[in-house]
């Protein structure tokens, strides 16, 4: 433990941290069972310590306290007499140096300064013989030593010698030398102080311009001093300028990146939102322009849809106004043969209204049928039927009718024919079909209504009449009136192609098909496809 | 044979009297006009009812359809019926649909679409499809009676009326006192439908022992009602042992 304290105190001293050694030191001294050598170091740290820190007398206790033989007394007298000079004690500065002179010798260490300090002592003390004595023998030794400050220094301190002693002229040239050595010299307070000595010099000799020259130099040096301080902080203020310039520097640099690389990102996300914008844009475009495509199509066929219901409005209009105008002008014939009693050509008018009764109630039918049709309030549902029993149904009604106008009627279906349609449908052809083959076939023909057997998935059932037949004009535009948008002139049929179309559309709901075959005068076989199954 | 029981539900009264009309002329036995939702429903809980013919259209409003959601509602109870309508709504069909199978006739109509729409009713609601509208079998198994199509009018005949069941291949041949009548069923469908008081007295015959006036065992024969004999077969004989012989 104590050697720790001892090592911390040598290791302190080293470093010259001499607070921390002297603390050691302290520690150390304060346990009891020290050896002497090493306590007469830790006094002597102490001592020093506190010689540095100029407090004089208490150093030279701790010096005291040293034991006179120790290895390093002649370190311990010099710093005693050098304080003891301090102190302007010179008794025992010359004590101390007298002490240490002998043993400097021993050591053949350089006594210059020794002998210096010795000659200064005597100064002091007026003995002016024996510091001059020892001055020279100091100067002596720096010069062998080639120690050029210290050579300076006992120059000017012999000069002094002299010239406390008024020994001017003596004293002068080592003024002078001591000025010439400074200006070579690079230490600052040297040049001062011998400047100033030369100035006090000359001002004595009664030189006053000399004196202010060395005065002009001894401010210089002063001010160089001050300057070189100066400078000295300056450069460092400069250094700090220029430090803190960099550092603000390097931070706008850093904050200008960061904005850049901001801006970067900013412009990236900008320019990726105006692509992705851009690209919305684009496809709603492309939608209004498909929905505008369609819209203007839709336009197109509902336009076209209207001009042919308007057309067959008139048409139609037109052939219930020639049915009704013919039913009046039969009236009007009947009311007139009655008064005349022609009994016979009442009943002949009877039957003409019977006919046109039945044709137009049929086309009404084919109106309304065909209207609801168009607005879904049809319901087509194909399901198995016989379709003889149908064909029977439907011709029933038309019995009177054919009798009347004495057309003959032969049905050969067999009394099961099985075919999967909607009743209704069925009967509305069967109905026009029928309607037609009577209208254009004159008295003492016949229709004949057969199946043709079936084939792959339809049966076949004929209805063929012996009436007027028509011409390939005529077809063609049976099967142009059956194509959706085809409206026939007024010209070609008193009667307009309404039935047909409906036919048409009701046949294509239920799977089936149907066929003209027609001769002008010979007659027309109409024949309709009926699916067998599903 | 006896008369089809027809209910007619419509509002009209001329609709209903040339309807009533039409099915009197046919052979059919009109059992009430009713006019009203309630007034229909009281006959059909009171009177016998073989099928019902209904105006969808009653007051302005499709009570018929109501009524025909009620009677299908019976189970056991309900019977076939034909939608009368002058005009195809497509809501009202698709509220028809609803209930169980039905025909449809569109006014004006005539008797032979008046029949045929009752025969294609029967037929659905007794699941047997073509048989009265087309096909070589001409009767139709109902619950306690066929319905059969006699020179195009339609009647029925109560299952004690019946002798005797023959069956031909994938078809019957019910035998009354005077006629006989074609059946696209199978024996043995015919005996679960007929089933109490018909027994078998042969692989192919079907006898109703309310009718048997003797049974001649040396014979192998059965002696039927108006001197209708059937043969009796070994395997059958032990049949007659079931039976109490009054004399």
């Amino acid at each position: 433990m104590k050697n720790l304290a001892f090592k911390q105190a040598y290791q302190f001293f080293l470093e010259r941290n001499y607070d921390s050694s002297m603390v050691r030191a302290y520690q150390y001294l304060n346990q009891d069972n020290g050896d002497k050598q090493t306590e007469d170091y830790c006094h002597y740290f102490r001592g020093y310590a506190l010689m540095k820190k100029e407090l004089y007398k208490s150093a030279m206790h701790s010096f005291s306290l040293i034991s006179p033989n120790c290895s390093f007394s002649l370190l311990v007298h010099l710093h005693a007499g050098e304080m003891a000079l301090e102190q302007q004690d010179y008794e025992a500065a010359l004590t101390h140096f007298l002490e240490a002179e002998p043993r400097m010798l021993k050591k053949q260490i350089n006594m210059g300064i020794l002998y210096h300090n010795i000659g200064v002592t005597y100064l002091h003390q007026e003995k002016y013989d024996s510091a001059e004595v020892y001055l020279f023998k100091g100067l002596s030794h720096h010069e062998f030593a080639k120690d050029t400050s210290h050579i300076i220094g006992s120059c000017l301190d012999i000069a002094n010698l002299y010239y406390y002693q008024y020994l001017d002229s003596l004293a002068i040239p080592y003024f002078e030398m001591g000025y010439n050595l400074a200006c070579k010299f690079t230490d600052i307070e040297m040049k001062r102080n011998s400047a100033f000595n030369m100035s006090i010099v000359e001002e004595n000799r009664g030189n006053m311009q000399k004196a202010l020259e060395y005065r002009k130099v001894f401010e210089k040096w002063k001010d160089s001093i001050v300057d070189e301080n100066r400078v000295w902080e300056m450069a460092e203020s400069e250094k700090q300028v220029i430090a803190n310039k960099a550092k603000s520097d390097i931070a706008l640099l850093n904050s200008k990146s960061r904005a850049q690389a901001a801006q970067r990102s900013l412009f990236l996300f900008t320019s990726i939102f105006m692509f992705v914008l851009t690209i919305v844009f684009f496809w709603f475009y492309q939608v209004k322009r498909k929905s505008n495509r369609i819209i203007s199509e839709q336009k197109r066929s509902l336009n076209a849809l209207n001009a042919t219901k308007d057309q067959l409005f008139s048409i139609v209009g037109h052939d219930l106004r020639s049915s009704v105008n013919a039913m009046k002008r039969n009236n009007v014939k009947i009311t007139e043969n009655m008064n005349q009693q022609n009994y016979e050509q009442v009943e002949e008018v009877f039957r003409s209204n019977a006919e046109i009764t039945s044709t137009t109630g049929n086309l009404l039918d084919n109106m309304l049928n065909w209207a609801m049709l168009q607005t879904e309030q049809l319901f087509i549902t194909p399901e198995p039927i016989n379709v003889s029993a149908i064909i029977e149904q439907v011709t029933h009604n038309y019995a009177s009718l054919m009798k009347e106008k004495r057309i003959k009627l032969s049905s050969t279906m067999p009394t099961i024919c099985k075919g999967y349609f909607d009743i209704d449908s069925l009967k509305i052809i069967l109905r026009n079909l029928l309607d037609n083959a009577i209208k254009y076939s004159d008295s003492e023909s016949n229709i004949c209504i057969y199946s043709n057997g079936r084939e792959e998935n339809a049966i076949s059932i004929i209805i063929e009449d012996t009436g007027e037949g028509m011409s390939a004009d005529e077809l063609n535009q049976i099967s142009l009136q059956m194509s959706s948008t085809g409206v026939n002139t007024a010209e070609f049929r008193e009667y307009s192609g309404f039935g047909l179309r409906l036919c048409k559309m009701l046949l294509e709901r239920n799977n089936g098909s149907i066929q003209f075959e027609s001769e002008p005068i010979k007659g027309t076989k109409v024949t309709l496809k009926i699916p067998i199954h599903e | 044979m006896n008369k089809i029981n027809v209910l007619i539900v419509e509002d009209d009264s001329s609709d209903g009297e040339q309807l009533s009309g039409l099915l009197n002329e046919n052979g059919f036995h009109v059992v009430a006009i009713a006019k009203t939702n309630m007034e229909a429903l009281n006959a059909f809980s009171t009177l016998p009812v073989d099928i019902i013919i209904i105006d969808i259209f009653l007051n302005g409003r499709p009570e018929g359809i109501y009524f025909a959601e009620a009677i299908s509602a019976m189970g056991e109870k309900s019977r076939p019926f034909v939608f009368l309508t002058s005009s195809k709504d497509r809501a009202i069909f698709e509220r028809a649909k609803v209930t169980q199978p039905y025909s449809f006739l569109l006014k004006p109509y005539n008797d032979l679409e008046l029949l045929y729409s009752i025969e294609l009713a029967l037929e659905k609601y007794y699941d047997q499809q073509a048989t009265l509208t087309g096909s070589s079998a001409n009767a139709l198994v109902g619950s306690d009676h066929l319905f059969v199509k006699h020179k195009r009018s339609l009647k029925k005949v109560l299952f004690e009326d019946i002798l005797y069941v023959q069956v031909e291949e994938r078809y019957c041949t019910i035998h009354t006192v005077n006629q006989q009548f074609v059946v696209f069923i199978s024996l043995i469908k015919m005996a679960s439908i007929l089933e109490g008081s018909f027994i078998r007295t042969h692989r192919s015959f079907l006898v109703n022992t309310s009718k048997i006036r003797e049974i001649r065992i040396s014979e192998d024969s059965v002696v039927l009602d108006g001197d209708v004999t059937v043969p009796l077969s070994a395997n059958y004989k032990k049949i007659t042992k079931n039976l109490t012989i009054i004399s």
